[in-house]
């Protein structure tokens, strides 16, 4: 059994150690209030965004672009829900045991790379869903050509800044936890 | 902070210190270790429920966010503003021979421990903290049996690493 008499435990005891810093403390843990607060904002809004252009434009929309901008809605919904669900384990887990805390981690490392693959291609269905949009403008006739040619340009100008960004990014952060699962099964079985 | 937690986390601060050592050779990454586990612990204390002794639940908190970092900082490229000693500024106080002697002893402690297991070091340092043998296996979910057989396979090594180091 382990005694304070023990040399070994008086030797690790007597050990000169580094203190918190208390303020610097405060302020993390007010940066990473914000920061979940800023999560949740921004998984709502997405809904919301598109809640209220349909909300606030439905007497001005046709119905082709009503219908695409309800699945759209729908589509983020479910995304806001699977992407909570999938980061479920990051909250609040650190007062298991150390081999379910492992678990845990593990299976949320796992789940981040999803969160980041479905970054990454959200990119792709970002662009089928705009050729859908727009092939349904042209053959339905909702704009004067020339009005849907700027509006396309005007898209494409967006979208061709806009999504090489998330990709790029999406595809750093999954790069990183490929190497974080990596290097914590190495040395979980050292 | 409310003051109980702030109280808790001062009267805990040296033994989260020696978690952070046990983890971390570099002085400056140690300190953001500690920062780190210390604000793991202040997290976690809203949920301590009082199943186990408040000294097992954050050596539990604790040593779980330890690992996490070095999963992370593994292969992080380190900044040029992160020196490669373990300690900067030596202390400044007169040192006798037996006290750099002591000195020595618990750097090779540190450095054999950093270089065993991760299981087999937590089992180890919550030793060390004076955790019994069930307290060990709660915290690091394994049974008691098993706690015993890595502790005194590893305190062996230990004492032998640090004889020789005398």
């Amino acid at each position: 059994m382990p005694n304070n008499q023990d040399p070994l435990s008086q030797l690790w005891q007597q050990q000169e150690v580094q203190k918190p810093d208390y303020q610097a403390l405060q302020t993390s843990w007010d940066k990473m209030r914000v920061k979940q607060k800023l999560y949740v904002f921004f998984d709502v809004l997405s809904v919301l965004v598109t809640f209220f252009i349909i909300w606030f434009n439905k007497e001005k929309l046709d119905d082709f672009t009503l219908s695409l901008m309800t699945i759209v809605l729908l589509i983020a919904i479910a995304a806001v829900f699977y992407l909570t669900w999938l980061r479920r384990f990051s909250l609040g887990w650190s007062n298991q045991n150390t081999a379910m805390y492992l678990q845990q981690l593990k299976k949320q490392l796992e789940n981040n790379i999803k969160i980041a693959n479905l970054s990454m291609h959200s990119g792709w269905a970002i662009i089928v869903l705009l050729v859908f949009f727009y092939a349904g403008l042209y053959i339905y006739e909702a704009f004067p050509l020339d009005q849907l040619l700027k509006k396309i340009y005007l898209t494409l100008a967006i979208h061709s800044l806009l999504l090489p960004g998330i990709w790029f990014w999406a595809k750093k952060r999954k790069q990183r936890f490929v190497k974080e699962l990596a290097e914590l099964n190495k040395i979980l079985e050292l | 902070m409310s003051k109980v937690f702030k109280q808790i986390l001062k009267e805990h601060a040296s033994l989260l210190g020696r978690v952070a050592a046990t983890y971390e050779a570099n002085f400056h990454m140690r300190q953001e270790l500690l920062q780190e586990i210390t604000l793991a612990v202040w997290q976690a204390l809203a949920k301590f429920k009082g199943d186990s002794s408040i000294k097992t639940y954050i050596l539990r908190v604790a040593h779980n966010k330890a690992i996490t970092h070095v999963a992370y900082h593994a292969k992080q490229p380190r900044n040029d503003s992160y020196c490669e000693v373990e300690t900067p500024e030596p202390s400044k106080a007169k040192t006798t021979d037996e006290q750099l002697d002591q000195q020595r002893q618990i750097q090779q402690m540190l450095t054999h421990i950093r270089n065993m297991p991760i299981q087999t070091r937590q089992v180890v340092t919550m030793s060390m903290e004076g955790l019994s043998y069930d307290e060990i296996a709660d915290a690091c979910g394994i049974s008691s049996s098993n706690a015993g057989v890595v502790l005194n396979r590893a305190r062996k090594t230990l004492m032998e690493s640090i004889q020789d180091a005398q």
